[in-house]
């Protein structure tokens, strides 16, 4: 899927969106690792973090993935982690994000 | 504590803290921040905020421990502490209103509910002031708390406040109503602790030294406080 996806931020929060974008591609980074090695429990911390931020900073669907993530992980159902892993890096290579006041 | 209130930010995410941080410092509040209970409480006793944001998901269950810690603890039981998590668990919320959390929020964070929330904390924050003195690791503080006075005879009187003291524990209770009785003047001392009611704890306190003038006023006063 490479349609773009367009979020809306509150303009207030501008300032911190690319630390919080850096953060999350280091996720993806440390996530790639964890998911070879298959260590369930730094998944499910980095997704449960995920699925608090996430939302919290305007991106809804990335808070979505993260909290099925962590589930996955609490679960240890790796197919299912795969899948949210994969939702997560497609969302985050494709958000359009435009700045509006709320 | 004068100036600008301060808000303790408790969160091992630290993406969280810099956006509650953000939130807050635009409301004109100053921060601080600890992703750990134990360096929170560290910063509790060098500097006593006004509000407390907690994380209840900290790593070991120390959000609840902290939470407990405050709430067990005199000199900061009366601050705000307003509780973040993102799980979805009526049983912990439950725990963590039970432990004494000012107010829970699930994340994600709305902006707005946590300024409004943070807006009620500084308003139940401000009938407080509290400064620290510390002396060879041991906590000394005074503390300026509102209360009510009742049931009150020449030898002592009914304390209700925030507060649980105990006998060790120094007090002086000002009063209008003191000030007519000619009480003022009057030393204090902690008697026992009568248990909860509702408003705050009820305290025993003795008068020491009344005077003969002020305890016939006492006795021939018709009303209680």
């Amino acid at each position: 899927m490479s349609n773009k996806i367009s979020v809306s931020i509150d303009i207030e929060l501008k300032e911190l969106i690319p630390h919080f974008l850096e953060s999350r591609t280091k996720d993806v980074i440390n996530l790639t690792t964890l998911i070879t090695n298959g260590d369930f429990k730094a998944i499910e911390s980095i997704a449960h973090k995920l699925s608090g931020n996430a939302g919290s900073y305007g991106f809804m669907p990335l808070g979505e993935v993260g909290k099925r993530m962590e589930t996955a992980a609490k679960a240890k159902q790796l197919d299912a982690i795969k899948v949210e892993f994969e939702k997560m890096k497609d969302y985050l290579n494709n958000i359009e994000i435009t700045y509006v006041t709320l | 504590m004068a100036g600008t209130p301060l808000v303790l930010i408790i969160d091992d995410d630290p993406d969280m803290v810099l956006l509650i941080s953000k939130i807050l410092t635009n409301m004109g509040l100053e921060t601080m921040s600890a992703s750990k209970s134990d360096k929170a409480i560290t910063m509790l006793h060098s500097r006593v905020p006004t509000i407390i944001t907690l994380d209840i998901d900290l790593a070991g269950a120390n959000g609840l421990n902290f939470l407990k810690y405050t709430k067990k603890n005199k000199f900061y039981a009366h601050i705000p502490v307003i509780v973040f998590t993102a799980q979805t668990s009526p049983k912990l919320e439950a725990k963590a209103m039970e432990f004494g959390a000012f107010k829970f929020i699930k994340k994600p964070l709305v902006a707005n509910a946590l300024i409004m929330i943070a807006k009620q904390a500084l308003k139940q924050a401000e009938s407080f002031k509290l400064e620290k003195v510390f002396n060879d690791g041991e906590a000394n503080g005074i503390v300026t708390i509102q209360g009510d006075v009742t049931e009150i005879s020449e030898l002592s009187f009914t304390l209700i406040s925030s507060i649980k003291f105990s006998p060790k524990d120094k007090i002086e209770v000002t009063s209008s109503f003191f000030q007519k009785m000619d009480v003022q003047g009057c030393s204090q001392r902690v008697n026992s602790h009568l248990g909860a009611s509702e408003g705050g704890f009820k305290t025993l306190v003795s008068f020491v030294g009344i005077t003969d003038t002020a305890a016939k006023q006492i006795r021939s006063c018709k009303k209680k406080v």
